[in-house]
């Protein structure tokens, strides 16, 4: 983890002014700003948070667990929750890193650091690791010995116990690892000009279109779900899915073929493309219909 | 916007409504009428794609 922290960018820069030439809103750049001075406690808390949920939080839940197990758990959140508020309340830099380049007095080289001197010279990030990591892990590892049967092969799926490794992998690679900062360098790339202006302008409404679409697909995802048969339920997701996507490229299509710019077919060509599938469509439900009736 | 868009968009609701009855066909186990109601709804919305499709050409 980095203790240093760099500085933001320089908002009167280059970079802060975007490709087209417009200015940015000052409340929407402080918000960039602050999500890029992220660190690293609030990156770890990311697998962290995953790895809690497949781990431990079914282990704290589980049937027979104790209440202190639950608390446990939620200690475990809280510590990987409020690392990123600790990193940025403490100081960014050591108050003993002013003296740090000057030569040792006499007879004080072979003085080791005290603990309390070393702990005074923490600074934020160096606290929020400390809170971030050992709370978290020693929250968990009380969750597991409270309840030691959560963590059973015969009640610990294979794959999420798999899963549940690479979060803890990542948890310990995030919080080991520097905070990841933009490249400073990247801003001289940047060149300010004027607005970029579109070919064409796009007419409104192709959000109306994908929405219906969306909404269709959706509604399909609703269908089955009380299938006892597992073979016959995965079936009807897998059609309910395909038909969604399917409904989904119809009406983008549809969205779409509004913007072209050919040459617009006329109602007796498009009628007779059509013509076809309308022909299949009326002969289909016809003899469906027929076929009903006959029964 | 034409009448054919709108025989368009009332195919493509109908394909979706059509494949809506299929997948319920299919959870009552009614394999006969879920295929039914599937192709009508494959059909359906390719008539309502090919309605709306832009381009002098076939």
């Amino acid at each position: 983890m980095s203790d240093g922290i760099d500085a933001p960018p320089d908002s009167s820069g280059p970079s802060s002014a975007p490709v087209s030439g417009r200015p940015m809103p000052p409340r929407r750049r402080k918000m960039l700003e602050r999500i890029a001075s992220i660190g690293a406690s609030a990156q770890a808390a990311i697998p962290g948070l995953y790895a809690w949920a497949i781990t431990v939080a079914p282990a704290a839940w589980s049937r027979g667990a104790p209440l202190v197990a639950k608390v446990a758990a939620l200690v475990g959140v809280l510590a990987l929750v409020t690392a990123p508020l600790v990193e940025g309340a403490g100081p960014a830099v050591s108050p003993d890193a002013n003296g740090a380049g000057q030569p040792p007095a006499e007879g004080a080289s072979a003085r080791r650091p005290r603990l309390r001197e070393t702990v005074r010279g923490w600074t934020g990030p160096t606290w929020a690791r400390a809170w971030s990591v050992w709370g978290f892990v020693l929250s968990s590892a009380m969750v597991w010995a409270l309840v030691p049967s959560a963590l059973s092969a015969a009640r610990l799926d294979g794959v999420r116990g798999a899963l549940g490794m690479v979060g803890w992998a990542l948890f310990a690679f995030a919080s080991a690892g520097p905070a990841l900062r933009s490249d400073p360098s990247l801003a001289g790339r940047i060149l300010a000009s004027t607005s970029l202006k579109p070919r064409s302008a796009l007419p409104r409404g192709d959000g109306v279109y994908v929405g219906v679409g969306v909404v269709l697909a959706l509604a399909m995802q609703a269908v089955g779900w009380g299938v006892a048969t597992p073979e016959r339920a995965v079936l009807v997701r897998l059609v309910t899915v395909v038909c969604g996507v399917a409904v989904l490229g119809g009406t983008t299509s549809i969205a779409l073929a509004r913007h072209t710019k050919r040459i617009p077919a006329s109602r007796r060509v498009r009628l007779r493309r059509a013509l076809p599938w309308l022909v299949v469509l009326a002969l289909v439900t016809v003899s469906g219909v027929v076929v009903g009736m006959a029964r | 916007m034409q009448l054919l868009d709108v025989l368009a968009a009332l195919l493509v609701v109908g394909a979706a409504a059509a494949f809506t009855f299929g997948a319920m066909s299919l959870a009552r186990a009614s394999d006969v009428e879920a295929i039914y109601a599937l192709v009508i709804g494959i059909v359906a919305l390719r008539a309502g794609v090919a309605l709306v499709r832009p381009g002098a050409g076939a």
